[in-house]
């Protein structure tokens, strides 16, 4: 084939490329087979109502990842901010005699605050998004120690677990609907309106974007903030499960959700994203946690998994661009 | 046109340094005591031996998360040796030759494979970690021979830190591979074009990266008598502070080694501070993270006036 060929071939003949979400959903179905021929304890109710309980949390970061992600950014900070976030909300909730609402809204607004100054940082003063992030991971965790001289709180209303771990609706538990809805909507977010296809094209040409009028700072600001609210919801989903607000939560949370929004094919350099490889990503993480732990492994086990499979991910992403 | 003097980008670190330890060594009087000095002198090396490894790493534009997991892996393999019966200075090298092949794992991957290096860094941050774990059954080692353990008796860390600094520094100042770090830092694709072999450069300094690391695991475990899969949990996070914080721009290109190793002293030097004056430990992220914030303003705002300069030189 000569030069002139390859240049002008993929206009005249469109090559039929498979989904992104391909690779992801092989390796979750392979795992998910091999659990379930293995194991019969996989596949019982009890414990695929676990894993969508389970599950919810790391939908709720990675969809914010997602987004973060998208725009060629990357926040390694979430993890501490969920460990604040709970921490607030226990805060507030044993000092107004278990408000729920206002517990709730504080952790929120903390997570959103978090991602606030990220994105200012970040989109404002132009410092790159790793060191601020970092910056914040550290400070966010050395925070979670401010509150009761660095102990966990765990006499929180009991009504919080209630609501959140022990609700169904449509007999499946309420947390698959706040993971479900999460990914819904920063799916219909990202390619339903005018910001996401904004976010999208700040990740793919930022200079181009600006150029083009779009007003980048706000669109990455607003990205970051999401990021942080998405964590501040998380930490209430992590909270009410373990009925404590614990100063180590959220630990490692920031590597399980990069693992997942880039197992699931999202570009970690910015400009493609796809939510449906991201909860498809979630799901193959918390297979193979659950599963080890069938396997009476304890978490190190996973956590090693988890390592390989971003190696792996980020290898078939190579695989499939080259292609 | 008469060149303006421009100060180096070390010196607002080394005059913190000078200040700090001043006004420290007037007010606290526990500073002054030879314990806390030689124990400060161990942190210090341990976090800059590692930030001279990855200060390379950045300088060529890339980054390393792993290095606190390979200190682990080192420092575990040499601990696993010893507890075998091998001599200790057999057990030292095969812990370093890990090290060593950690960070060959990663240049490997980054240069071969063309992984992002945060990413890849990410991956064998877990890898490293939790193999070591599972493969130790997170067991505690120690204790270990004397004459090993002299490799952190009282100023020994400080000296190793000043000879690998010195190694490393004339092998960025004076060789064509020092020249190559920062060529491909400053714009990779134009040092690739002018025959720059870039990939030969990566994983050359993500070994150099991965042996520093190495190092200060045997430093580590030397002075803690002991060591853990554990160990060092999160280290690379001060290391990466301490790089920045010395100048190093994170962006690559920019930057000098000495630089590191004074922003590991500076870091080591305010925690030290902090215990002193009875701060919890858990605190000091809070303090680190705004000293990395506070660097990377300052690198912005240096590389605005650059620009602003330039533009009316042009």
């Amino acid at each position: 084939m000569s030069v002139q060929e390859r240049i002008t071939a993929p206009a005249d003949r469109p090559r039929r490329v498979l989904p992104v979400e391909f690779g992801v959903g092989i390796v979750l179905l392979a795992t998910i087979l091999f659990f379930a021929s293995q194991r019969p304890e996989f596949h019982t109710a009890g414990n695929i109502r676990l894993l969508m309980k389970q599950s919810a949390e790391l939908a709720v970061i990675a969809t914010g990842m997602t987004l973060v992600i998208a725009t060629g950014g990357i926040d390694v900070s979430v993890g501490s901010v969920v460990g604040l976030s709970g921490m607030m909300l226990a805060f507030v909730a044993t000092r107004t005699h278990g408000n729920l609402l206002l517990a709730c809204l504080a952790a929120l607004a903390t997570g959103a605050a978090c991602g606030l100054l990220n994105g200012l940082l970040i989109a404002r003063g132009k410092l790159p998004p790793i060191i601020v992030t970092l910056a914040t991971f550290a400070a966010a965790r050395a925070a979670v120690q401010l509150f009761n001289n660095g102990g966990g709180i765990s006499d929180l209303p009991p009504a919080l677990s209630d609501i959140f771990d022990r609700t169904n609706i449509l007999n499946l538990p309420v947390l698959f609907w706040i993971g479900l809805l999460t990914l819904v909507s920063g799916w219909l977010i990202l390619r339903k309106t005018k910001f996401g296809r904004e976010l999208l094209a700040l990740g793919g040409n930022r200079t181009a974007t600006r150029l083009a009028g779009v007003p980048t700072e706000r669109v990455e600001i607003m990205a970051y903030v999401l990021c942080g609210l998405l964590a501040g919801l998380a930490a209430v989903i992590v909270t009410a499960r373990a009925a404590a607000a614990e100063p180590n939560a959220g630990l490692y949370f920031e590597l399980l959700a990069i693992t997942a929004v880039v197992l699931g094919g999202t570009t970690i350099t910015g400009g493609k994203a796809t939510l449906l490889g991201t909860g498809l990503g979630v799901l193959t993480i918390n297979v193979l946690v659950s599963g080890g732990r069938l396997y009476g492994q304890e978490d190190q086990v996973a956590r090693f998994l988890v390592g390989a499979a971003l190696l792996l991910a980020v290898e078939v992403q190579r695989a499939r661009k080259s292609a | 046109m008469t060149r303006r003097f421009k100060p180096p980008r070390e010196l607002p670190t080394l005059a913190l340094l000078v200040i700090a330890c001043a006004v420290l060594a007037v007010k606290v009087p526990a500073f002054r005591t030879s314990y806390n000095l030689t124990t400060l002198g161990k942190d210090a090396a341990i976090i800059g031996i590692m930030a001279c490894g990855e200060g390379i790493v950045i300088l060529s534009g890339g980054l390393d998360l792993s290095i606190a997991s390979i200190l682990a892996l080192s420092s575990c393999v040499a601990a696993g040796g010893m507890a075998a019966g091998w001599p200790w200075p057999v057990a030292a090298l095969v812990g370093l030759l890990a090290a060593g092949t950690a960070g060959m794992v990663n240049g490997a991957f980054i240069t071969y494979r063309r992984l992002p290096p945060i990413l890849t860094t990410l991956a064998t941050l877990l890898l490293f970690r939790y193999g070591t774990s599972i493969a130790t059954h997170a067991h505690n080692y120690g204790p270990f021979p004397d004459a090993f353990n002299l490799l952190a008796r009282d100023w020994n860390p400080l000296l190793i830190l000043l000879g690998v600094g010195l190694v490393l520094t004339l092998l960025t100042v004076l060789t064509p591979f020092g020249r190559w770090l920062t060529a491909m830092g400053g714009n990779e694709q134009a040092a690739l074009l002018s025959g720059v072999p870039t990939d030969r450069v990566k994983r050359v300094a993500y070994l150099l990266s991965g042996l520093c690391a190495g190092l200060a695991g045997l430093i580590a475990m030397a002075y803690n008598n002991n060591t853990q899969s554990n160990v060092a949990t999160g280290y690379e996070l001060s290391v990466i502070a301490a790089c920045v914080v010395g100048g190093v721009a994170i962006t690559g290109g920019e930057g000098t080694l000495p630089g590191a190793v004074l922003g590991a002293l500076l870091i080591e030097l305010v925690q030290d501070a902090l215990i002193l004056t009875g701060r919890p430990p858990e605190q000091h992220g809070l303090f680190t993270g705004g000293v990395v914030l506070a660097a990377a303003v300052l690198e912005r705002w240096r590389k605005v006036r650059q620009n602003r300069t330039a533009r009316v030189q042009a």
